[in-house]
């Protein structure tokens, strides 16, 4: 018996040897593709030039983006794994020479997934766009706000590079056209939150029809300030993207009850609703928003068929300025989705500038309002 | 409790128990898959000297001492850190990650990161000892770039 146990013992020894000496060699997969691996100079790693890259990436993760872009020219070790493994990058720090790093960059992190760009003063133009377009393949998140230099050059050269985005910013690029966001629209077909705020020109009917007819997985969009869309736009958003949770129409101020009326019929998870000086907005809107909470509530024999989730219905109504709201229509909304607060703290129910709807409020307040009454003897 | 060996690269012993031997996940999963109830197993690290291993065990002791509230093996880790040179610590970073002592990998990485945050790349070559291997050329892209990136009057 004791023979039999120690060859056993010596069996895993000699298993276990072999196994750190191939985790050995393995970690030194590393940076150099097809590499040398870890150098082992009588046991002790070599050194930090050939790191293994998961080592170094993990590094990374910890620093900021100018450190990054720094450590990338270290050596060519930690380029190549940098180039290879980076996925995120910001460079809204540059406050002026975004477009030559853009340049300079796009090229090498070929691998990026996310890039955000947000400027205070406009500084990208179309070169630095179309750069990253030929290169950056993977991108499922860019970030380009307030890039106002750029032409509907850069909009073209993304619907051809990018067809993965999923996420694109181009709040206040006000020169793109409406033609160039709906070829956009027609390629990047997995697009899910979209920001057109003050894209004046681009957000026409025409662009919002083409959305609505390719951007079927749209979740969130902003529309804040473009002043030219009409009921003809968001309708077609709303038959289009029925997968809608957020929308901004916040001074799109020709929108009438017609948009709101065809949002609370069709997006079934509309959560957030922003109304802002749509002055056009009457009560039929808002008691189509009271009824479509009824509408679309699930039956004890399953849903009605428009995939309703418990946690859907409104949780943030913006309709500041709507000065034709009465308080009953109102109070009807507020009724039927208890995420909708006026109390403070939890304001999720804004309405800044309606002195008439004084009168509406959220249960909270209501309860806070009768709780003397409930315990009328209180002990003291 | 089973007890196993480590044996260090330079040839150095140490026994530990499971409890602390298992805070390496390579050696945890190595125990599951070849499990034995023998004492005499030893545990070859070809890749970590016996100072270094000294040190990791130090650590995994603290990290299963049940006596210790989670304050004071903050502290301790603090201290731990604070007494490292950054040689050894980059011998610790390469250990850590190839045994996955996870607790210390984070720590050690964050010790790096925290040294090289805002240098230069001539300054980090000199912290972690590293020799450029670019071309001229490239060298003269990366000089430029990083013009734009570190200094703050024309980024």
């Amino acid at each position: 018996m004791v023979g039999k146990e120690n060859l056993r013992t010596e069996d895993l020894n000699l298993c276990f040897e072999k196994l750190m000496m191939l985790a050995a060699a393995a970690g030194g997969d590393g940076i150099d593709v097809g590499a040398k691996g870890v150098k082992m100079d009588g046991g002790v790693i070599a050194g930090w030039k050939d790191i293994p890259m998961e080592l170094l990436l993990q590094i990374i993760s910890l620093v900021d983006d100018r450190t990054v872009i720094v450590a990338s020219g270290v050596c060519c070790g930690w380029r190549d794994a940098i180039c290879f493994g980076l996925t995120h990058l910001s460079l809204s720090w540059c406050k002026k020479n975004m477009n030559n790093l853009v340049l300079s960059l796009a090229p090498k992190f070929a691998k990026l997934q996310t890039l955000i760009l947000r400027q205070d003063k406009p500084q990208l133009a179309d070169d630095a766009v179309e750069t990253i377009a030929s290169y950056c393949h993977d991108l499922q998140v860019l970030d380009l706000r307030k890039s106002s230099k750029l032409s509907d050059l850069s909009l073209y050269a993304l619907a051809h590079g990018c067809p993965d985005l999923v996420k694109l910013n181009i709040s206040g690029c006000t020169a793109f056209s409406d033609t160039a966001l709906a070829y956009l629209a027609s390629y990047c077909r997995k697009l899910k939150v979209l920001n057109l705020c003050s894209c004046v020109k681009a957000a026409s009917d025409t662009a919002l029809q083409a959305i609505g007819q390719y951007c079927n997985s749209l979740q969130s969009v902003n529309l804040g300030w473009c002043e030219n869309v009409s009921d003809v736009g968001v309708m077609s958003l709303a038959y289009g993207c029925r997968d809608l949770r957020t929308l901004d129409l916040c001074g799109c101020v020709l929108i009438t009850d017609d948009s709101v009326i065809a949002m609370a019929n069709m997006c079934p998870h509309l959560r957030s609703l922003g109304l802002y000086y749509c002055q056009n907005i009457t009560d039929r809107a808002m008691y189509s928003l009271a009824h479509s909470c009824i509408k679309h509530k699930p039956t004890k024999w399953g849903t009605t068929g428009k995939g309703k989730n418990d946690d859907d219905g409104l949780r943030t109504l913006n309709i500041s300025q709507c000065t034709a709201l009465t308080p009953p229509a109102v109070q009807a909304v507020c009724d039927s989705f208890p995420a909708l607060h006026t109390c403070s703290g939890r304001h999720s129910l804004i309405m800044s500038g309606c002195l008439n709807l004084m009168s509406v409020h959220c249960a909270c307040a209501v309860q806070a309002h009768r709780a003397p009454s409930a315990f009328p003897y209180p002990a003291h | 409790m089973r007890t196993f060996q480590l044996k260090s690269s330079d040839n150095k012993i140490f026994k530990v128990s499971e409890e602390i031997a298992i805070q390496s996940a390579v050696i945890k999963n190595f125990l599951e898959d070849f499990g034995s109830d023998s004492d005499e197993i030893v545990i070859p690290l070809p890749n970590v000297r016996g100072r270094i291993l000294e040190m990791m065990i130090e650590w995994m002791v603290k990290h299963v001492d049940e006596e210790l509230t989670k304050e004071e093996v903050e502290d301790w880790e603090n201290k731990f850190m604070n007494d490292l040179n950054m040689e050894v610590t980059t011998e610790l970073v390469m250990a850590a990650n190839y045994l996955e002592v996870i607790g210390l990998l984070h720590r050690t990485c964050q010790s790096i990161a925290d040294h090289i945050s805002g240098k230069s790349p001539e300054e980090i070559r000199r912290i972690l000892n590293i020799t450029s291997d670019f071309t001229p050329e490239e060298e003269a892209e990366i000089r430029r770039q990083n013009g734009w990136v570190l200094n703050p009057s024309t980024n």
